[in-house]
Order: structure tokens, then C-alpha cells, then sequence
């Protein structure tokens, strides 16, 4: 079992589902599924053989620490989504090409993480791109694929041209060499850094770039928003691990300005990162369409992702590795929860649910638990890896960057308590009296992905061994365990030892819930309003604008997506001007054309 | 070598005898195409002296690898256009087999004057064929905007005569190089004159009224077929002939216009056809700034991918178009030709795993050797030419109003040909194909000059003549 | 001498190409062009003192006029008279189609 099998089990399986699928609907979903788990067990088998190459036609592949660490993440996601098509395989246009191409992005994921020249790499990165762009528009919008492909173009186009300078400045493609041997000046350096890296923003969806995570996420098929926002923003991450760890970032700017030891340029990526978290943070909380407000908060943990993972240092980065995986876990989880309740309901807007958990509890389990991971609370895993960053962030005394950090932690409990207490929590509406809870075939990824969110939370080393790993590949400093618990400059942490706590708080307060006296229900639309009769009474519903008097600080924001469209605006006015000066259909026009440069080139060859 | 002849005696014969035959004048078409299909099989490189002349005096065609591969690519492209969209040829097989051999002329010809003549037969052709849109103004404008051109360009052509006394065009070549007398004018006008066919800003005003209305089989002739030999022509003049540095500063210039400019009114449009045509003119921008700058290899690969890509597309564009304005959604019914159309679209863009990306691999790599902006250009202009193919796909993929999800498909009221689809998704394998095995490509240039991007001396092969 | 004249007929020809509305004009302005060009090739064969291409045994080839630039001319002058023809079937298409021969009527898109 090598490489290859795993990437030719993805291909044939991705043209087995799409064979399967013509002739019946629920062999191809099976198939899906059996072909993504397959995959991710398949990985665990070749984690001994890492430093292996392969080759395929002109592709070269090579097995690295930090390409399984990403693959094993990306994996775990997709097959944990897989197995929701089996419901909802007649709700496409077309269903065939679904499961084709969902398996096709799986296998250009993993061909990308294992490339060992930047034009396989090049090739499996666009492969991702033009089969999610293609999965995209059979949800809700057609534009949401439109913008997504615009953004994402940008960000390739980028790093194709950095590829191409690197070619030229050192002759060869394969990634490890030829980022080692660049030497440029510093200005040249910088730009080259830059357009080397805008691919990985684009996809994380850094400010500027975060306009097409909310659209794509927001309007992607239900079964398909998990994977964009578990896995596919991922791949930005290990574009900005190959600028930071492969190629010689430090080194190369360290002679330039400093800023408390992070050269001038990384530094300023990390500012966009923090500005990411603020902004997505803030987006999130005035969200009424719970996908989309799942889908800021994509933006605001890619900024603790880029920022953890550009710092290469032994605490950050591992919190943001760790936090890589604790977030495609959670939001993956919050995404396949949304789409259960989707599925029963038919509606993903706050203002219109209500009262879940006494129809789907065990739905209201998976995504309790999935949103204190989310928002950083112990004992999830996404409290270790926040803590991680904030705690690497404070010892290198970036104020304004922990600031963001600890500003988006805490506005992230107040976007994911929306949701939870709008959607879950509160009454039920009357129409929604019949509803059952989620298929079990939606529920078994729901609990497997908890159970996995709880274990790393309580035993996180079961993770960070595959992080150490990268860290020695990287030529970092290790993060320190001593026994199950992190060193860090001021204490440590025994997750262990928290969660311990956490369970006794738990069953004190589960004692006295059962011992005090019971709450008396009232009917959701039972208001009392002094004998007036109330015609909306759906607008005194409390999920109604949730956040109200918070977002009305800012309600006055101004948005990056109308930048984009007005510069696409612009674009266009171009196109029109040379419609209406040179496509004229009188013959005169193009007679003076001609004669107008003919005379101004032989003026200006006389002299 | 004499076989080459017969490729523009066959088709011509052909024309002249169909006149005559009332009923059943495609058969003759069909005949022609076969026959010429059929000599490239055994088609030898080298130079074939017309009436026995020798060099000077007399009109050579010649063969060399550059002209080898054009020879292949009109031959091939014209008769997977006609396989393609045989229902519309109509009554136009005289003009089609006059065009068959017009555009082999050209690109095989070694005489300028003798381009001239195929020029001339090659357009009087295409306008004919445009007749049939039913749109004669725009018709008209090509006409005269086309005739005023070709005459600029045999006045270039004449100057040069005067100053050097040959037309044939290594020895042209020869002389120029060696003499120091300024030739700035006829070049210019001989640049001019060729720029007003091969589409490139501003001299093709003409283009937007001939194709916006052009059904298959006018649209792929025009936009792929005559648009390959002329930018093959064009891509010998350029590297060749004009050598004087003000011209060749111009041709940079007016190609990246002509890119920039073209794949932005791509983008403004909305018709399938419009975007069609600007694109066409876009690549045509794009193979001068090449052409010019000494990549003749990925030139010929960009040449290659358009002439393919364009002759899919125009036909599956006609079909989308063919009941009604409104394309949405067009392809849920008919998938096939969807494939077909959007692995065209994706080599078009340069995505990886098509033949296109080859191409602007290529592309990159030899003008990163010149400076930084112009790949920086190239990619900018891609990023544009993705987000409408894109777009386009997209609408023509998917159904439904925006904000909803739908899943019904309506029902087909028409059927393409069998033949169209057999030919398109053909060719769309074969783009696929070179996109994954591009040494295919790499290899079969056997004259290795064609590859040397960096040199000046492969000039010398060039020089060897149309 | 006979130069500066076929410029000034290709300019002639060009000018009624720019300027004029009736599409039969812009055809003979298009005539008038070739006729300035076709001129223009002939001069560039001219021989002072020469005689008329004709080989016959006495005649020393040194005193020939160019017979190239007469054949070249031959050859653009029936290329020009196919162009015309087509041009003027399409002009009555146009007239058909609109009824008038003015091109702003007719409408410049």
C-alpha cells in the first residue's frame, strides 16, 4: 500500500460513483462513503512509510510529515460528511456528477498535500478549485460559485506567477530545492513571498479575501458546507505552511525590520490574519441564516489558523496546527448539525426555528458540544489549541494580535450561543410539532465526530504526537509534554486534569437541577401585551434579532464585496468602451483606425 | 513534396467542377476534404519549386516544420468542421472547397506576392460564407474594411519589391538583413495590412457584426480555421520579416492591447457568441506578444488550443442558441456537448490536465526570460478570462433563480447531430489528452530549433518560407 | 511623376471611404483605391528608355520594362473585381433588407 494506491482508490471510486450513481441513486451515496473512509484508513497504513516518493506519468509525489498531518484531517472530514448524501441524494440536479466530483476534490486534496513539484502541485490545487466550483451551484446561488472561483483565480494566479519566477531564478520545480535556493534582495523577496502566499489567503479567506467564504458557504449544498469549510480552507493553511517552514522566510527577511522577532512582512500577514478574526467575529454575531453565520466564523478561526501557523515558533504553532484540526472537527460538526435540522425542517434561518431539543436532543448534544469547542472552552479540543496560541502569542508580547485573538474568543461565544439558543433552546413553533428526530444515518457521523472533539480535548497528546512530528520536520523547536501535559513559558496544562474538574462542576449542577423544583411552560406566542391584539407575533419572538442593541453599533459597516463588485463594475465599463469606439459596423470607423496609426507610426519613424 | 501541390490544386479543381453539377455539390466537398486529409499521411517536409523556377524567380511552397504543423492543424480543423456541421453547408460547397484551398496556400506558400492571392481567395471566401448570417451590413464592413487591408498589405509588399527586387521570401529576408536601408514603411504597412484579418486592435471592427450572428459551420470556419493559418502567417511575418525595432515595439504594443482590451469585452458580454469572439481576439493579442517576442513553441501550442477549443465551442454555442436567446441551463439536457464545451472552456482558461495550460506554461516560462510585467500581464488576464468562461458555464450548467436550489430539468425539444457530438467530444479527448501527456507534443517537433526560445539563430530555419 | 498621382488616387479612395453615407460610394471609393494601388505598382516597374517585355531575338533583356510588377498588377486587378462584385451583390442584400442605401438610416450597429 503506497501513495498512489490511496490517490487511484479516489479516482476509480470517484468514476464508480458517478457509474454507480446513473444506475441507482443510493449505491453511488454508498459508494461515497465507502470510498472516503476507505481513504482515511488507508492513511494510518502508510504513516510508516513518510519520506517515500512516487511518480505518475509527470506528477511526483512524496510522503512528508505535515502533507499526512493535512491529509488526515481532510479525510476524516469528508468521510464523516459522506455519509449524509445517503439522504439527501434526490435533492441535486445532478446527483451523479455530486458524488463524482466530491470524491474528485478528496483525491485533489491529497494529491496537493503530497506534491513534491509545484506542478503537481499546481494541477491537484486547480483540480480542488474547478470541481468545488462546479458543487457549489447546485445549492442556492449560481453567483456564489461565480465570486468563488473569481477569488480563488486570484490567489492561483498569484502563486502561479511566484512559481514561475522561483523556475526561473533556480531552474528547478521540485519544492523543497528550489524554495531553499531562492536568493533575491529583500524588496524582490518580499513581493515574491507575498504572491507565493496569496494563494493560501484566498482559500483560507483572509481579509480581503474572506468575500467568497460567507456566499460559497452560505449557499453551497447542504452536505457540501461542512467540507468547504472543514477541509477546503485548509488547504490555504498548507500553502502558508510551505511560505513560512519550507521556504526560508525568517532567515531571508530576518536582515530587515523586526517587530519583537517576526520579520516586518510575516507580521503584517499576521495583522490581516487579526483583522479576520475581529471582522469575522463580528459578521457573525448579526448573521440570521445560521449557515452563514457558520461561515464567518470559518473566517475568523482561518485568522487564528494563519496566525499560529506563520509564528513557527514551538507553542503557536502546534496551537495552530491543533487548531486546524479542532476547527474542521467543530465546524464540520455545527454544519452537519445545521444540516440535520435542515433536512426535517427545510429552513436554515435562526428566526424560524425554535425549540429543537425536544424533538432532535441527541442533534442538540452534538452541537452543544461542537460550539464549546468553537468558542474555546475546556475541556474541548479547541480550548487546548486557543489556549496554545493565546498563551504563544502573550509570551512573544504581540499585544495587538492577542488582543484580536482574545477578542474573537469571546465574541465567538456570542455568535455560537445564537444559533444554540434560537434554534435549540426556546419553544417550539407549531408547525414544527411533528418532527422526528435526524435519520441515523446523519446521526452516526454527528456522534462519532463529538466523540473525537471530547477525546482530543481530554487527551490531546493523541493528536499533537502527529504535530511533533511536523515540528521536527519543520526544524522547529518541539512543543514539551510531560506526561499528558503541555510545558508552557508560564504553567502548564493537564487537559486531563481540567476535564476532571469540568465533570465534577458538571454533576453538581446536575444534582441541584434535579433537586430544585420544576420550570412551568408557557405556549411560544402566549404574550402578554395589555389586551392588544398582536397580528406578527413573530417579530416579539426573541431569536428575532438576536443581538440588537450590539449590532447596532456597527450596522453602518462598509463591504468588501461591494469593493470587489464595483471594480468589477469598472472592469466591465472598459469592455463597453472599446464595443462602442471600435466595433462599429460602419467601415469608416476602422479606416480611420487604421489610417490614424498608420500616419502616427511613419511621423514617428522619421524621427 | 509534390504532394503538396495537389492540397491547393485538388480543392480548386473541385470548386471549378462543381459549378457545373445542379444537385449533390457536397459530395465533391466531401470528396476534397477526404482526399486532403488523406496527404497529410504522406506529406514530406522540404521545398517544392513550382513550374520548376528556381529560387528567385520562381513561387516556392515549402514545408518546413512550422509550416508542417499548420498544414495539419487547417486540414484537420476543417474537416472536423464540416463533420461537425454538415447540415448547414447549404449550398456554399463551391465557396468551402475555394477556402480549403486558400488557407492551405497560405500557410504554405514562400512568395509574398503569392500570399496575397491566397489571402484575397481565402477571404472573398469568408465573405460568402458570412452572407449566410443575414446580417449584411456587418458583412459590408468586413468587406471593405478587409479589402482596404490586404491592399496596404501588397503595397508593402510592392515597396519592398522595388527596394530589393525579389518576392520570394528567404531571399527577401537575406537582403534585408544584409542591406541597411530603412524599411520601416513597408513592414509597417505589411503589418498593418495582415493585422486587419488576424483581429488585432484596433483594425477589427469588422469582427463583432460577423460573428455575433455566425451559426456553426460560418463560426468555426472564421474564428478557427482562417484565425489558425492567419495567425501562423502572421506569427512568420513577425519573427522574420519585420525586423526594424520600431515596428516590432509597435506589435508588442498593439498585442498587449489587443489581449488586455479583448479579454475585458469578453467579460462585459453576455451572449455566448459575443464572448466567443472577443476571446478569438484576446488570443489573437496573445500570440503576437509571443510571436514577437521569439516563443514560437508555445505559440504554435496557443494557436493549437484556440484553433480546438474555438471550433467546439462556436458549434456547440450555435446548437445552445439555436431555439432560443436564453441559454440557461442548456446543458442539463444535452450533456455530452457540455462536456465537450467545458473541457474546451478549462483549455481555454489554462486550467491544469487541458492542453491550455501547456500552452501558458510555456508562454510563462519564455516571457519571465524578458521581464517580470508581462507574465504578470498574462495572469492577470487569465484570472479575467476564468471568471467568464466560468460564468458562462455555470449559466449554461445549471437552472434555477438565484437564492434557490432547483432540481428539475426540463425537457429537450431538439437533437444535435450525432455527428457534432462524436466530433466535438474528439476532439475535446484530445485535448485532454495532450494535457496529460504534453511530450507528445515535445517530441514530434523533431526540428529543435522550434524550441530554443532564448536564441536568435532558429531564425534561420524560420526564414525557409510560407 | 506618375507616383505622386496613384498616391494621391489611393488618398482620393480613401477619403470617400471615410466620409461618405451611400454605400455604393464607399464601393467606388474602395475602386478607386485599387486603381491608385494598382497604378502605383505599375511605376515601380518603370524603365526609362524602356521597351515593351517582349522577347524576341534582337532585343537585349537590359532594355526590358519590369514584366513583374504587370503581372501582379493583372492578378490584384481581377482580385479587385471579384471584391467589387461580391461587395455590390451584399449592397443590394442591404438594400433589400432596409430599403435605403444610407448608412446611418441603416443603423452603425
Amino acid at each position: 500500500m503506497n501513495l498512489l494506491s490511496i490517490l487511484a482508490v479516489l479516482i476509480v471510486g470517484g468514476l464508480a460513483a458517478y457509474l454507480l450513481s446513473k444506475a441507482n441513486k443510493l449505491l453511488g451515496a454508498i459508494t461515497t462513503i465507502l470510498t472516503t473512509v476507505l481513504s482515511f484508513v488507508m492513511l494510518f497504513g502508510i504513516k510508516d512509510q513518510i519520506g517515500s516518493t512516487e511518480t505518475f506519468l509527470y506528477f511526483n509525489f512524496q510522503l512528508t510529515e505535515i502533507g499526512w498531518y493535512f491529509a488526515f484531517v481532510l479525510s476524516l472530514t469528508y468521510g464523516m460528511s459522506a455519509f449524509y448524501n445517503v439522504c439527501y441524494k434526490d435533492k441535486f440536479m445532478y446527483p451523479n456528477s455530486y458524488a463524482m466530483l466530491y470524491i474528485l476534490s478528496l483525491g485533489g486534496s491529497l494529491g496537493l498535500f503530497f506534491a513534491k513539484d509545484f506542478i503537481t502541485f499546481f494541477v491537484f490545487w486547480e483540480l480542488v478549485v474547478w470541481t468545488s466550483a462546479f458543487i457549489i451551484p447546485l445549492g442556492k446561488s449560481r453567483r456564489a460559485s461565480f465570486i468563488y472561483y473569481v477569488v480563488s483565480s486570484i490567489g492561483s494566479m498569484a502563486t502561479l506567477f511566484a512559481i514561475m519566477w522561483i523556475y526561473k531564478l533556480t531552474g528547478t520545480m521540485m519544492i523543497k530545492e528550489a524554495l531553499m535556493s531562492v536568493d533575491l534582495n529583500f524588496w524582490p523577496s518580499v513581493i515574491l513571498f507575498m504572491t507565493f502566499i496569496l494563494s493560501g489567503l484566498t482559500k483560507i479567506g483572509i481579509f480581503p479575501f474572506h468575500v467568497w467564504l460567507p456566499l460559497a458557504h452560505g449557499s453551497a449544498p447542504h452536505t457540501f458546507s461542512p467540507i468547504l469549510s472543514g477541509g477546503l480552507v485548509k488547504l490555504g493553511a498548507y500553502v502558508a505552511y510551505l511560505s513560512v517552514a519550507v521556504f526560508p522566510s525568517y532567515e531571508i527577511f530576518g536582515e530587515g525590520w523586526m517587530y519583537r522577532g517576526i520579520p516586518l512582512p510575516i507580521y503584517f500577514l499576521m495583522v490581516l490574519g487579526a483583522i479576520s478574526i475581529i471582522i469575522g467575529t463580528v459578521m457573525a454575531i448579526k448573521q440570521d441564516d445560521a449557515k452563514k453565520l457558520l461561515a464567518f466564523s470559518s473566517v475568523a478561526n482561518g485568522g487564528y489558523i494563519l496566525i499560529g501557523i506563520l509564528m513557527m515558533d514551538e507553542i503557536t504553532f502546534a496551537g495552530g496546527l491543533l487548531h486546524l484540526f479542532a476547527h474542521a472537527v467543530a465546524s464540520a460538526t455545527a454544519f452537519l448539525t445545521i444540516t440535520a435540522v435542515a433536512y426535517r425542517t427545510g429552513t436554515t434561518k435562526i428566526s424560524e426555528l425554535g425549540g429543537m431539543i425536544h424533538r432532535m436532543p441527541i442533534t442538540y448534544t452534538v452541537y452543544l458540544i461542537s460550539i464549546i469547542s468553537m468558542a474555546g472552552i475546556p475541556p474541548m479540543a479547541g480550548f487546548v489549541s486557543k489556549w496554545l496560541i493565546l498563551q504563544g502569542l502573550a509570551s512573544k508580547g504581540l499585544i495587538i494580535i492577542a488582543f484580536a485573538a482574545f477578542f474573537g474568543s469571546i465574541g465567538s461565544f456570542m455568535y455560537v450561543f445564537r444559533p444554540l439558543a434560537a434554534v435549540f433552546l426556546g419553544q417550539l413553533a407549531p408547525k414544527h410539532e411533528n418532527l422526528k428526530e435526524a435519520p441515523i444515518m446523519m446521526l452516526i457521523p454527528m456522534i462519532l465526530m463529538t466523540i473525537i472533539t471530547l477525546t482530543v480535548g481530554v487527551v490531546p497528546k493523541l493528536v499533537l504526537n502527529f504535530i511533533v512530528d511536523v515540528q521536527a520536520e519543520a526544524g522547529i523547536k518541539v512543543v514539551s509534554m510531560t506526561g499528558g501535559a503541555l510545558d508552557v513559558f508560564n504553567g502548564y496544562l493537564d487537559a486531563t486534569r481540567v476535564f476532571v474538574i469540568f465533570g465534577f462542576g458538571f454533576l453538581i449542577a446536575l444534582v441541584l437541577f434535579l433537586l430544585m423544583p420544576k420550570t412551568r411552560s408557557v405556549s411560544l406566542m402566549d404574550t402578554y401585551t395589555s389586551a392588544e391584539f398582536i397580528y406578527t407575533p413573530e417579530l416579539l419572538h426573541y431569536a428575532h434579532d438576536f443581538y440588537a442593541p450590539f449590532e447596532r453599533l456597527y450596522k453602518n459597516h462598509p463591504s468588501t464585496l461591494k469593493l470587489y463588485e464595483r471594480a468589477s463594475l469598472k472592469l466591465k465599463e472598459i469592455g463597453l468602451f472599446v464595443d462602442y469606439a471600435f466595433m462599429n459596423q460602419r467601415p469608416a470607423t476602422s479606416i480611420m483606425w487604421i489610417l490614424i496609426i498608420v500616419t502616427i507610426v511613419t511621423i514617428g519613424g522619421a524621427f | 513534396m509534390k504532394y503538396s501541390v495537389i492540397l491547393i490544386a485538388l480543392p480548386l479543381l473541385l470548386a471549378f467542377l462543381s459549378m457545373f453539377i445542379k444537385k449533390g455539390k457536397e459530395n465533391l466537398l466531401y470528396l476534397g476534404m477526404l482526399i486532403n486529409v488523406m496527404l497529410l499521411f504522406v506529406l514530406e517536409q522540404g521545398t517544392y519549386l513550382i513550374g520548376g523556377f528556381e529560387r528567385p524567380f520562381g513561387i516556392t511552397l515549402v514545408i518546413d516544420q512550422y509550416s508542417y504543423i499548420a498544414v495539419l492543424l487547417v486540414n484537420l480543423l476543417f474537416f472536423f468542421s464540416i463533420i461537425s456541421n454538415y447540415k448547414q453547408i447549404g449550398k456554399h460547397s463551391t465557396v468551402l472547397l475555394t477556402l480549403l484551398a486558400g488557407v492551405n496556400g497560405l500557410v504554405m506558400t514562400g512568395d509574398l506576392f503569392n500570399l496575397f492571392v491566397f489571402l484575397e481567395i481565402t477571404t472573398i471566401s469568408a465573405y460568402i460564407l458570412t452572407t449566410s448570417n443575414k446580417n449584411y451590413v456587418g458583412t459590408f464592413n468586413y468587406i471593405i474594411v478587409s479589402a482596404v487591408g490586404s491592399s496596404l498589405y501588397l503595397l508593402g509588399v510592392i515597396m519592398l519589391y522595388a527596394g530589393y527586387g525579389t518576392l520570394d521570401f528567404r531571399t527577401m529576408t537575406e537582403a534585408i538583413s544584409e542591406s541597411n536601408m530603412s524599411v520601416m514603411l513597408p513592414m509597417l504597412f505589411i503589418f498593418a495590412g495582415l493585422s486587419v484579418e488576424a483581429k488585432l486592435l484596433p483594425f477589427n471592427g469588422w469582427v463583432k457584426g460577423v460573428f455575433s450572428k455566425a451559426n456553426g459551420l460560418v463560426g468555426t470556419m472564421l474564428a478557427s480555421i482562417i484565425a489558425t493559418a492567419m495567425l501562423f502567417v502572421m506569427g512568420r511575418m513577425l519573427n522574420v520579416l519585420i525586423t526594424d525595432s520600431l515596428i516590432m515595439d509597435l506589435a508588442l504594443t498593439i498585442g498587449i492591447i489587443t489581449l488586455v482590451l479583448g479579454e475585458l469585452s469578453a467579460y462585459n458580454s453576455k451572449s455566448i457568441k459575443d464572448v466567443l469572439l472577443y476571446s478569438s481576439i484576446g488570443q489573437s493579442g496573445l500570440v503576437t506578444i509571443l510571436m514577437i517576442s521569439g516563443l514560437i513553441f508555445p505559440a504554435i501550442i496557443v494557436i493549437i488550443n484556440n484553433g480546438i477549443a474555438k471550433l467546439i465551442m462556436f458549434t456547440i454555442a450555435d446548437e445552445a442558441t439555436k431555439e432560443k436567446d436564453d441559454f440557461k441551463g442548456f446543458f442539463s439536457n444535452h450533456q455530452l456537448m457540455g462536456i465537450a464545451f467545458t473541457v474546451a472552456s478549462f483549455s481555454l482558461i489554462g486550467l491544469p490536465l487541458f492542453m491550455g495550460f501547456y500552452a501558458k506554461l510555456n508562454s510563462l516560462i519564455g516571457l519571465f526570460e524578458m521581464n517580470l510585467l508581462l507574465p504578470a500581464l498574462l495572469l492577470l488576464v487569465t484570472i479575467v478570462e476564468g471568471a467568464y468562461l466560468i460564468r458562462l458555464n455555470i449559466k449554461l450548467w445549471y437552472l434555477g433563480e438565484e437564492g434557490t436550489a432547483t432540481t428539475e430539468i426540463e425537457k429537450a425539444s431538439q437533437k444535435p447531430s450525432l455527428s457534432m457530438i462524436v466530433a466535438t467530444l474528439v476532439l475535446a479527448a484530445s485535448l485532454i489528452a495532450v494535457g496529460l501527456m504534453p511530450e507528445v507534443l515535445g517530441d514530434s517537433i523533431t526540428d529543435k530549433s522550434l524550441l530554443n526560445e532564448k536564441q536568435i539563430e532558429y531564425m534561420t530555419d524560420l526564414k525557409g518560407g510560407m | 511623376m506618375i507616383n505622386l498621382a496613384a498616391i494621391v488616387l489611393m488618398l482620393l479612395g480613401l477619403y470617400a471611404l471615410l466620409t461618405t453615407k451611400h454605400i455604393i460610394k464607399m464601393v467606388v471609393g474602395l475602386n478607386v483605391f485599387e486603381v491608385g494601388l494598382n497604378l502605383f505598382v505599375i511605376t515601380i516597374g518603370f524603365n526609362k528608355d524602356g521597351i515593351a517585355p517582349i522577347l524576341t531575338g534582337s532585343n537585349s533583356i537590359k532594355d526590358f520594362v519590369d514584366p513583374l510588377p504587370q503581372a501582379i498588377v493583372l492578378t490584384a486587378i481581377v482580385i479587385g473585381f471579384g471584391i467589387t462584385a461580391v461587395a455590390l451583390m451584399v449592397a443590394r442584400k442591404i438594400h433589400e433588407q432596409y430599403g435605403t442605401y444610407d448608412i446611418n438610416e441603416i443603423g452603425g450597429k
